[in-house]
């Protein structure tokens, strides 16, 4: 009885996390990426950083579009 | 239905793999730590599970998921390189061919699998999910046990597991449950993938009960010398020294207390290490397995020791061959001075990758979970090699999954470093543009 719970646990967090990963890295950046030094509040800002100064940058944001298409496109099939 | 269930479990990684291929890696993972073919019944028991899952998790990656691959690194290099020596020593010059076959289609796996993670392994979600995967798929090994072990009396060499799986109630359990313990407490305070509240924190504190419930249902020495690594190492880690040490005391005075007689007559051996048996002979297969080395330098090729004749006897009256009892002499015995030296310097390089991608993650603020799973990664290597000093797993998986995180951790660390350093360059940029048309306006 004891070996069938456990079994049943360790099956079914293993299918969670799996689920779970999988829509998680569809829509968390992959990289967390801040710039080293914090925005100062008297520099002035692109438009797409208009967040705040200070803020911590996720990957995607406040880059430029290269960067941004190169961060997050997927190259499929090589 | 238990097979049924096993099986859902085994197909859930390809469905889920469809959309997101490096669950078939996890796959892979799952199935060589959990081995659904041994708990089921039917339906998966006569198919080679890990063979389709590996195949198709390369097939995942070459064909759908190759962005960001890692930097070519030493770790991969000397997997390549020890996965050809194995095969080399295999097949040229192994003293028991048959056997020596057996073994090596094992291990190659491993050290092909072990240098292939890092290229599907990359991001935060990806690595705390390896961490997961294996973490649970390894648990059904000692979570049963462990419980047993805490509620009923056990007895030296009574198994408490599930008796289908391939880990007996042995030093293996006890030395891969407590190696990881650091693992599962850096799970507890940085999870991602499940929710932090105090359930899952209570479930993580469980598990680590139960590992330690199954290292103490095993009488195996082996389990208190790891469990005294873990406790020194986990003590010197934390940031409450004399708290945790009173704690540990204090947890020390209770289990010399609840447990039996013949559990601390059983430890107590361990300082009578020149009067006992098993301790005895251990220093003999050392001995001589060092004196096999000096005399052929190249190794005799896997399992090796069955020609010592050191062992038991046959019932066919001959004597069999004793075990290594240590991984440094497994490795020197059967793949000879080369061997080791690959062995060793993948240690070495593993250790300086994780303290590295620690020392950069450091820049980062946000990036404490690198540094706290270098340490929980470091701590866990210990604790495999401290194990591996009394029985032989030099080329058991657990070992390269952590010489693989290593390589994704460091990697993971260097394209936040690149990225930053792309975003602060993107925003001094716009900042230069800004303060120049400002002063043009003004002017």
């Amino acid at each position: 009885m004891i070996d069938i719970f456990f079994i049943m646990f360790t099956g079914v967090m293993a299918v969670y996390i799996i689920v779970r990963a999988a829509l998680l890295d569809r829509v968390e950046p992959w990289y967390e990426v801040t710039p080293e030094e914090p925005i100062s509040p008297t520099q002035p800002y692109p438009a797409s950083a208009d967040r705040g100064p200070g803020r911590h940058v996720a990957a995607g944001q406040n880059l430029a579009p290269r960067d941004v298409d190169t961060l997050k496109r997927p190259r499929t099939g090589g | 239905m238990r097979s049924l269930f096993v099986t859902f479990c085994y197909a859930s990684f390809f469905i889920v793999g469809v959309v997101a291929p490096f669950a078939l890696t996890l796959g892979y993972l799952w199935v060589d730590s959990f081995f659904p073919q041994a708990l089921a019944y039917s339906i998966i028991t006569d198919l080679r599970v890990s063979q389709i899952i590996g195949i198709a998790a390369f097939a995942g990656y070459f064909l759908l998921d190759r962005r960001d691959p890692p930097r070519v690194c030493l770790i991969t290099v000397l997997l390549v390189l020890l996965a050809g020596w194995v095969t080399l020593s295999t097949f040229f010059w192994a003293v028991v061919p048959g056997p020596a076959v057996d073994r090596w289609n094992v291990v190659v796996k491993t050290l092909i699998f072990a240098a292939f993670i890092p290229y599907v392994i990359r991001s935060r979600v990806q690595i705390e999910a390896f961490l997961q995967i294996w973490l649970f798929g390894f648990a059904i090994n000692f979570l049963p046990p462990g419980i047993k072990a805490l509620i009923s009396r056990p007895t030296y060499g009574h198994d408490l597991g599930i008796a289908t799986t391939s880990l007996s109630n042995d030093a293996r359990l006890a030395m891969i449950a407590l190696m990881l313990v650091p693992i599962i407490l850096f799970l507890r305070r940085h999870t991602k993938i499940l929710p932090v509240n105090w359930l899952t924190s209570a479930m993580y504190l469980t598990i680590i009960v139960m590992a330690f419930g199954a290292s103490y249902g095993t009488y195996e020495r082996t389990a208190i010398i790891v469990a005294a690594v873990l406790a020194a190492l986990t003590w010197l880690t934390s940031r409450r020294k004399v708290l945790f040490g009173v704690a540990l005391a204090m947890l020390t005075l209770l289990g010399a207390y609840l447990t039996p007689t013949d559990w601390q007559e059983r430890m107590t051996t361990i300082t009578e290490y020149n009067q006992e048996a098993s301790a005895a002979r251990r220093i003999v297969v050392w001995e001589w397995t060092f004196n096999y080395a000096l005399e052929h330098p190249l190794g005799g090729g896997f399992n090796l020791y069955y020609s010592n004749q050191l062992g038991g006897v046959n019932p066919d009256g001959s004597k069999g061959g004793l075990a290594y009892h240590n991984d440094f002499f497994e490795v020197l015995g059967e793949q000879g001075w080369p061997g080791l030296a690959i062995f060793l310097v993948l240690i070495a390089t593993s250790v300086f990758y994780l303290r590295g991608a620690a020392r950069r993650a450091r820049r980062f603020p946000h990036l404490a979970w690198c540094r706290d799973l270098a340490t929980a990664l470091q701590m866990a290597l210990v604790l495999q090699l401290t194990g591996g000093s009394f029985i032989a797993m030099g080329f058991h998986p657990p070992l390269y999954m952590i010489f693989a995180l290593a390589i994704s951790l460091r990697e993971y660390v260097h394209r936040v470093e690149k990225a930053s350093e792309r975003a602060t360059g993107a925003i001094s940029g716009f900042a230069e543009r800004g303060i120049a048309s400002s002063a043009q306006l003004s002017g």
